[in-house]
């Protein structure tokens, strides 16, 4: 296992350029931890970033740590609470210097985009939703007698079209109940899986739409607190939930390709029956 | 970032973009790539800040999260510099995802104190919060020469000065240096799976 804090360079001038790339990298809160389990946490009035660095400051955030005296890195290695502060203004900054950094250390960049963008467009389609515009025709005079029973129309199709659709699932308010044992609890996650089936949409977008919607379910269960499960079993839901997410995901995709919808709402049927089971398998385990 | 020299709509433009896509002579298509380049341009920089707050497992979905707020706010908001905007709106999803981890026990300062280091308990994060246990614990098994050789290199102190502060020769804080870090691997990894 790495220990990143203990990674600190021999050599004097490559303090600040570690330091730097610990700042953007995936690791920082590691370092924080660690440097933290050495000094201990800090005790009273803590120094600002903005009250260390002082002048400093815009070199900083144009240029990098480069140009600051080891004594202020060596406070800011003191008071490693300072690093997230000095990471979020260095971020916010959006200098060139700390964006290239920031594409250096990440884990490939270019696939972290690509998929992010995806998945962000699919839950952008299924929340847009386009919104009726009011034609010239229906001004027309001649129209005048017909207008009353137009906007009734028009109010009607707009309100269906627009309406968001209804929570279902996990998504639905109070999908997650606070005062059920951890078994009722998960059988009850299972149950709300099951509407799922309710609805048969046949076609692409709606397909999409349906998929969506039980994905961002999955985010829901992911970043809940799940308060009737021990720590063990939330582990586990937490674990299982993103793997489902990803075949979700992963269903989509196939959607997206030439294909029969059909069969991609028969794989989803299929990975939606296999979770239910795992739900249920786990509400009924011996403890 | 404003604007670069290959990207000659600004963000702020792009924003224009999509908060007006229900407007009429608007296109929702636009709106969505608008948005798309956004992201391009600051997802690496977001996922760096979410990522030492939450751990990288949530940092995918609370960034998702984010955008979602991003598309759904802009019709409505007057964001000014978008980069700026675009944390705070991190910082309040990041104050709600704590809340939703530990709700009832942590006071809205605690909960702010996640997202800026102040406050913030590594408790809310347990997988540093393990981290830092164990290498505390085997800090404190260290013969006490090395552990204070230890602080100091982490503290950014050189050799020399350690040396001098201890009365050894540099050569000899170097060795225990890299003697200490050996033990301090090892027994972190017997404590940690």
């Amino acid at each position: 296992m790495r220990l990143i804090a203990l990674e600190i360079p021999d050599e004097p001038a490559e303090l600040a350029p570690w330091l730097e790339r610990s700042l953007v990298g995936p690791d920082l809160a590691s370092l924080v931890a660690e440097l933290e389990a050495v000094h201990g946490e800090p005790v009273g009035a803590q120094p600002s970033v903005k009250g260390l660095i002082g002048r400093d400051l815009d070199a900083v955030l144009s240029d990098g740590l480069s140009s600051l005296p080891r004594s202020t890195l060596k406070q800011l290695l003191r008071n490693p609470r300072l690093l997230l502060e000095l990471q979020e203004l260095a971020l916010i900054s959006g200098s060139r210097y700390w964006d290239a950094l920031v594409r250096q250390e990440a884990v490939e960049p270019d696939r972290q985009l690509v998929r992010g963008r995806k998945n962000l467009r699919k839950r952008i389609a299924a929340v847009a939703r386009p919104i009726p515009k009011r034609t010239q025709w229906t001004r027309q005079p001649w129209f005048v007698s017909l207008a009353t029973a137009a906007t009734i129309l028009l109010a009607v199709f707009a309100y269906q079209s627009t309406r968001p659709p209804l929570a279902w699932g996990w998504s639905k308010p109070g999908a997650l109940p606070e005062n059920l044992a951890s078994g009722p609890y998960l059988a009850r996650l299972a149950e709300e899986a099951g509407e799922w089936f309710n609805r048969r949409p046949d076609d692409r977008p709606a397909l999409a739409r349906r998929i969506n919607e039980f994905r961002q379910g999955c985010s829901t269960l992911i970043l809940a607190d799940h308060k009737p499960l021990s720590p063990e079993d939330r582990q586990w839901l937490v674990g299982k939930c993103k793997e489902w997410a990803a075949k979700l995901d992963a269903h989509l995709n196939h959607l997206e390709a030439p294909g029969d919808p059909v069969q991609v709402r028969n794989e989803v049927d299929e990975t939606v029956r296999r979770l239910i089971q795992a739900l249920k398998d786990r509400a009924v385990r011996p403890v | 970032m404003a604007t670069t020299a290959s990207e000659s709509v600004s963000d702020e433009e792009l924003a224009g973009v999509v908060a007006r896509r229900e407007q009429a002579g608007s296109s929702m298509t636009s709106a969505a790539s608008a948005l798309e380049r956004l992201y391009q341009r600051h997802e690496l920089p977001l996922k760096s800040f979410l990522m030492a707050r939450v751990g990288r497992a949530d940092a995918e979905d609370l960034s998702q999260l984010v955008w979602l707020r991003v598309w759904k706010s802009l019709p409505g908001a007057k964001p000014g510099p978008f980069r700026a905007w675009l944390f705070e709106i991190a910082r309040n999803a990041l104050v709600d995802h704590a809340r939703k981890k530990r709700p009832g026990s942590l006071a809205d300062d605690q909960a702010g104190g996640i997202v800026d280091g102040a406050l913030g308990k590594p408790e809310a994060r347990l997988v540093e919060h393990e981290r830092k246990t164990a290498l505390e614990n085997c800090l404190a098994r260290l013969k006490q020469e090395y552990a204070v050789v230890v602080r100091g290199r982490l503290s950014g102190e050189e050799y020399d000065s350690i040396s001098k502060a201890q009365g050894i020769r540099p050569e000899r804080a170097h060795s225990i240096y890299h003697k200490a870090v050996k033990l301090l691997k090892s027994c972190v990894e017997r404590v940690l799976p």
